[in-house]
């Protein structure tokens, strides 16, 4: 059994320590109400005990709560009321600087917290600590000094979270979709470098990566580009090419085929740049930037443009499916980037045009896990902008969707444009804390979101004043404006043309503690569709009185799941259903042990998605696929007609002892999960690629026994 | 008849999405089998005139590609005597989606007994064939071992492919 130090630092439990500490308040009160040895020891086990009951690390704040409770319920008040001092001495004693102890165990390679906190940071490496130690600084300065005393401790005891504190110091925001075509089309500048219209595909690809490079290191979140806005150099590289060629003499037949033979080459070349770039790039966050590629046919002009988009589209999905290669020279699927692919009217049956590029996208996935789908269908009926009119358009980087909006021409714009932030609301609380008493709980949920609305203020006021110097490629140079020298950004801030997202987790959770349903039962349906709209009506009523787009958000709660489940502990103890796991539901989702179709869990969550305007994903659980890619198929047409946005958690694993690439599965070996390879039976994970989407993430570094105890309890859907 | 299962959606058994059947009772008893536990012929639940519109039911889906069967030993006579009518209405209520099946005999056995002809003339795929244990891959699609066979019956017959067929190889 493991504890976690308040350095983040993981260590073998040691009951001595208890019954030191124990000793240590008993010899100082008086001897008619000290302690007996045998008292001591039995109130150290019993918290023993309860730690082993938990089934996972447990903090040192815990346990000092539960060796209080434990003093009490023996009746030792004299002993509990001089180790709840002391406890109070030692927290003053530690305000004094709080930083050291986390930079150091940073350094030293041992904060266990930091190491699950990203699966896509490793802390050993110098470049990632550099961060982290900035992430330390900043995260103090967040808690001392940036935020009212009451949103830290709503984030300290779980009722909220206030993400990214690490970043949130230097002002800078979420995530974004670039607006690349301004920028290729109109040039920009990189770190004082002035970069014209690109003359070629690759160049444009090649110029594409570097501006990927340079917002990565302004924002924290993710950023999405779309190749509609490379596909117009593809016509570029060709009038290029056809003009090389005109000094051999050959028919204009002859000549046309080695042209396009030439550009298909070029095409090969750039969108191995995009691949290998994004992979390979470190950015100043300490990790590959965090980039998805928008695939969307219709976004291209009809005729030439569409077919050359058509052709980018297709080398990418070639290229995904065949992998990069790791050190060891074995092909395997990469993180990044994440691609975006849109079902439409006309690439969905069976006899379209583009269908070729669907099935495609199906042989991808299934090998990949990538592309997730958008439903163009299903999106334009529920994006309706001031005009009236539906829109489809990209998510930013993971799963975070702008509102609709139109500029002060009424034109629709969507790249360019920005999150400011996310404070997340854990539903679960409200439930727990209001009892099964509707009444309280409207009420406490009313309380809690003035709390999350004013720490989300925060967000806002701290962006506020920004210089468009601060991050140059981001709003002097067409990222997401051109701005003059020394301007404000405010502008961007209001007006609905960035979005401030209110996040919330655990509507399963929630659901089952107030009415004793599922969600996937009626009544448990209709409780979760009535939270959903009321936190909607809140974020309405904020942005008619502020102008500013508020937008309710399913939140990747990554190690949040993990801090809410203990912070639930903590408060309630264990609640069957409620908070006996090591983690709480993300957004409105079906919990993941919950047996249900894909189909029948894609119609019920397709009723909430709406209702999570500010961004959310569906995904399903499925097992290795690329023998049944019509199956696959079945799911995408599946998802054109019900839902916006979905995803499926394919597994295609690779045993490099014996080359099987179907599903490497989790066995119990001596009390320890191992990955088994199930036609050679090889258990060395230094001989094996695995990939899982863990939280919207591709991870493929293996996981710690906890998570691939999730990964296991993981019920397919199909 | 009885039948072990009943699968809504399932994707391991055929191209698409499917509906599965296992039906009760085989005599053959292959060492090894994946499904010993359906060789008597008592075992699982009678198949009743509900069940069959409960399969029905799982088939109507539009995500649905056809009905797969499996057992037990579909062609044991006393399963062929339900499955025959069954399959035929199938057919008449579902005639875009197809029926795949899997047999321990081999195709040129059943199409040397007339009994078995009713049955075959509904069925697109018939995977057919022992299950033979040193033979085993399981890297194989549709089937367990390498001397089984995934014939496609309905272009024997000249009929167009079946859904998702178009991918067998």
């Amino acid at each position: 059994m493991k504890i976690i130090k308040r350095n983040g630092e993981e260590r073998e439990f040691d009951i001595a320590k208890i019954e030191g500490a124990i000793s240590k308040a008993s010899a100082s009160v008086a001897a008619a109400d000290a302690m007996t040895a045998r008292q001591i020891s039995r109130c150290a086990a019993e918290v023993g005990d309860e730690c082993s009951r938990l089934r996972r690390a447990v903090g040192v704040e815990e346990i000092q709560d539960m060796v209080e409770r434990s003093l009490m319920r023996g009746g030792f008040l004299a002993v509990a009321k001089h180790y709840v001092t002391y406890r109070y001495e030692r927290t003053l004693a530690r305000k004094g600087n709080t930083t050291d102890a986390k930079v150091m165990s940073l350094l030293d390679s041992v904060n266990e917290t930091v190491r699950q906190e990203n699966s896509n940071k490793n802390p050993t490496v110098v470049s990632v600590q550099r961060d982290y130690m900035a992430g330390e600084t900043s995260r103090d300065l967040t808690r001392r000094l940036f935020l009212p005393e009451d949103v830290v401790k709503a984030h300290d005891e779980g009722l909220i979270h206030f993400h990214d504190s690490d970043y949130y110091a230097q002002r800078m925001h979420n995530c974004s979709l670039v607006n690349l075509d301004d920028m290729l089309q109109n040039g920009t500048v990189i770190s004082g470098v002035m970069i014209e219209r690109p003359h070629s595909f690759s160049t444009a690809c090649n110029i594409a990566m570097q501006i990927v490079a340079q917002i990565a290191s302004c924002q924290y979140g993710g950023q999405t580009i779309s190749l509609t806005h490379l596909a117009p150099f593809v016509d570029v590289s060709r009038q290029k090419i056809r003009k090389e060629l005109e000094v051999f003499k050959l028919s204009k037949v002859e000549r046309e085929k080695m042209v396009e033979q030439r550009v298909l080459e070029e095409i090969r070349r750039g969108v191995q740049t995009i691949q290998y770039q994004v992979v390979t790039l470190m950015t100043t966050n300490g990790q590959a930037p965090f980039l998805s590629v928008f695939m969307y046919l219709n976004e291209a002009k009809d005729g030439r443009e569409r077919d050359d988009l058509a052709l980018v589209i297709e080398e990418v999905l070639r290229q995904r499916i065949q992998g990069v290669k790791n050190e060891a020279g074995v092909w395997i699927t990469p993180a990044f980037p994440k691609l975006l692919y849109v079902l439409q009217e006309d690439n969905i049956h069976e006899d379209d045009r583009w269908f070729y590029l669907t099935r495609l996208a199906a042989e991808c996935t299934a090998k990949r896990m990538v592309p997730d789908y958008i439903s163009e269908k299903v999106m334009k009926a529920n994006k309706i902008d001031a005009n009236g009119k539906g829109q489809c358009y990209p998510c930013m980087g993971c799963r975070s969707f702008l509102t609709p909006y139109v500029d002060k021409d009424g034109r629709p714009k969507y790249y360019g444009r920005f999150n400011q932030g996310v404070v997340t609301l854990n539903l679960v609380d409200v439930a727990l804390s209001a009892d099964h008493e509707w009444e309280d709980f409207w009420m406490i949920l009313d309380e809690r979101l003035e709390l999350c609305h004013r720490a989300l203020k925060c967000r806002h006021e701290r962006l506020e004043g920004t210089l468009s110097d601060a991050a140059p490629i981001l709003w002097r140079h067409g990222a997401l404006a051109r701005l003059p020298r020394g301007e404000r950004i405010d502008s961007l801030l209001h007006g609905g043309y960035s979005t401030l997202s209110l996040g919330y987790a655990g509507l399963w959770e929630c659901v089952l503690a107030m009415t004793g349903r599922k969600l996937t039962e009626p009544e448990g349906e209709a409780a979760g569709l009535e939270i959903m709209k009321a936190l909607n009506s809140y974020t309405a009523k904020w942005r008619e009185a502020e102008g500013i787009a508020y937008s309710l958000y399913g939140t990747p709660i990554e190690s949040t799941t993990y801090r809410f489940a203990k912070c639930l502990q903590r408060r309630f103890g264990i609640v069957p259903g409620v908070t006996d796991k090591s983690y709480i539901t993300n957004s409105y989702h079906v919990h993941v042990a919950e047996p249900v179709d894909a189909f029948a869990k894609l119609a019920l969550e397709a009723k909430f998605q709406p209702l999570s305007p500010g961004g959310a994903i569906s995904y399903v659980e499925v097992p290795d696929m690329k023998g049944n890619i019509e199956a696959v198929l079945a799911v995408m047409r599946f998802i054109y007609d019900n839902i916006i946005y979905a995803e499926l958690n394919t597994k295609s694993d690779y045993c490099q002892k014996c080359g099987w690439d179907g599903e490497i599965q989790i066995v119990e070996q001596d009390g320890k999960l191992v990955w088994k390879c199930p036609r050679c039976g090889n258990t060395d994970q230094s001989t094996m690629n695995v990939a899982r989407r863990t939280c919207g993430y591709i991870g493929t570094q293996f996981w710690n026994q906890g998570r691939t105890q999730e990964i296991k309890e993981r019920v397919l859907h199909l | 008849m009885n039948y072990s299962a009943i699968k809504p959606c399932d994707i391991a058994d055929g191209t698409g999405v499917r509906v599965s059947l296992f039906v009760s009772g085989c005599r053959r008893h292959c060492p090894g089998c994946f499904n010993s536990s359906a060789w008597g012929f008592g075992a699982g639940r009678p198949f009743s005139k509900g069940t069959e519109e409960h399969i029905l039911r799982l088939l109507a889906p539009d995500y649905i590609s056809g009905l797969s069967v499996l057992g037990g030993e579909p062609f044991e006579p006393e399963n062929r005597a339900i499955l025959a009518p069954f399959l035929e209405r199938v057919r008449a209520a579902f005639p875009a989606k197809d029926i795949w099946c899997w047999t321990g005999f081999t195709l040129e056995e059943l199409e040397a007994d007339a009994e078995c002809g009713r049955m075959l003339d509904c069925i697109d795929i018939l995977v057919d064939g022992p299950f033979v244990q040193t033979e085993r891959d399981i890297s194989l699609a549709w089937r367990g071992s390498r001397n089984q066979r995934v014939i496609n019956l309905a272009e024997r017959r000249g009929e167009a492919p079946a859904m998702g067929t178009s991918l067998l190889k």
